[in-house]
């Protein structure tokens, strides 16, 4: 794999179906990485992917990301959620959870924190996020967290030990907390 | 030029960096994109650049607020800022060795612009194009020097900061230019095709600091 900067333009191969991934804009077929990365290139049957595997330290909202947020309100029928410190805080709502309704509503305070999927992103809305899986409409293991520690890491290593079942990770728990 | 870049020097803010060149240093540091301080600073539909820089020495002057003039005004043509609606991206500078004349700012600016530039690549805000600034000066004979020391900007009719970007590892587009004293035209001209040979030969080795802090944050793909 490549390390790109900006202005590194490559070319997209032409009559395939490309699936452009985050780091990235295109013109016409050229395509120029917007941040310094290793670029990646796969094909699978006859679509391509190309995105540029960048780390930062700002977590930027992005659909169908798992996510840990800190509620810091709420509002009307929702929450605010809180996935990076002096950023726009995401929206969750009352009915976002499995089994939720009028009578049945989460009962969660400031300052819990949440596992949930981002449901939807546009620059000019609210992050939306939801706490039950896509495809069943159950729990899926997200909602609310009890217990344990929250550690910050980049994002890189987060997204490493998303994709990685096997990854070393500090599971030893420091005694004298 | 010999140059020292430092990547990620803090640990609070998104992206930062250190850019020393003879006897100027700069830091640099970036936060953002966040929600706008201000209602006022929340622009529909682009991000609001919130530059501060500090002096070496004292408290910031009209010196100061004459380089973030010039520092948002040539920012905005390398930041996808249409990306980031209603926010805010945070940029401070600090400027630890000055390297120059109380008088002149001509290094100091070159300092900034290379440092906020790979601040902005380690916190990850979308660019356009990658970006080296270079000064140069006219001595009283004519002769144009590249990254004049104090000395040589004090005894010079006119000095130059001259922003290229860079696209292909090739010299693109002229972002920037900056002449204070006498010259004439084809005097611009060659000062113009000095700084694009001497940006082209030093922008290898910000690139090979960026490479290099990637391939840090990557430690387990080797």
């Amino acid at each position: 794999m490549s390390i790109v900067i900006p202005g590194d333009h490559f070319t997209l191969e032409t009559g395939t179906e490309v699936v452009l991934g985050p780091n990235l804009q295109t013109t016409g077929n050229i395509a120029n990485p917007t941040t310094a990365g290793y670029l990646v290139q796969t094909q699978t049957g006859s679509s391509s992917l190309a995105y540029v595997e960048a780390d930062s330290k700002r977590y930027m909202p992005a659909a169908q990301d798992f996510v840990v947020g800190t509620i810091v309100g709420s509002f009307g029928e929702s929450y605010k959620v809180s996935l990076a410190n002096f950023s726009t805080p995401a929206v969750l709502g009352f009915y976002a959870f499995p089994n939720a309704s009028k009578k049945n509503r989460p009962r969660l305070k400031t300052g819990d924190l949440v596992y949930a999927r981002v449901a939807s992103v546009d620059p000019d809305l609210d992050v939306e996020l939801e706490c039950f899986d896509a495809t069943t409409g159950k729990e899926g293991g997200f909602g609310h967290l009890e217990g344990g520690f929250l550690f910050e890491v980049r994002l890189a290593y987060a997204r490493y030990l998303l994709r990685h079942q096997d990854a070393p990770t500090p599971y030893k728990t420091p005694s004298n907390v | 030029m010999s140059i020292i870049v430092e990547n990620d020097p803090l640990d609070q803010v998104d992206g930062s960096a250190s850019f020393e060149f003879g006897a100027t240093k700069v830091m640099s540091s970036v936060t953002g994109p966040i929600e706008a301080a201000r209602p006022r600073n929340e622009l529909p539909t682009k991000a609001y650049l919130d530059i501060n820089i500090r002096p070496s020495f004292g408290v910031p002057s009209t010196r100061e607020t004459l380089l973030e003039h010039k520092l948002g005004q040539l920012l905005p043509a390398v930041i996808n800022l249409d990306q980031y609606p209603r926010q805010t991206i945070q940029i401070a500078v600090q400027i630890l060795k000055n390297g120059e004349p109380n008088d002149y700012t001509a290094r100091q600016l070159v300092a900034i612009i290379n440092s906020v530039f790979i601040a902005l690549i380690n916190s990850g805000i979308s660019l356009k194009s990658s970006l080296m600034a270079t000064c140069c000066s006219i001595s009283t004979e004519g002769e144009i020097r590249t990254s004049p020391t104090s000395s040589e900007l004090a005894s010079s009719v006119s000095h130059f900061v001259v922003v290229y970007s860079i696209e292909d590892q090739q010299i693109d587009n002229l972002l920037f230019c900056d002449g204070l004293g006498t010259f004439k035209q084809q005097q611009l001209f060659d000062v113009l095709d000095r700084a694009a040979s001497e940006i082209l030969l030093n922008f290898q080795q910000i690139r090979q600091a960026i490479a290099s802090h990637v391939s840090q944050n990557y430690v387990w793909k080797a």
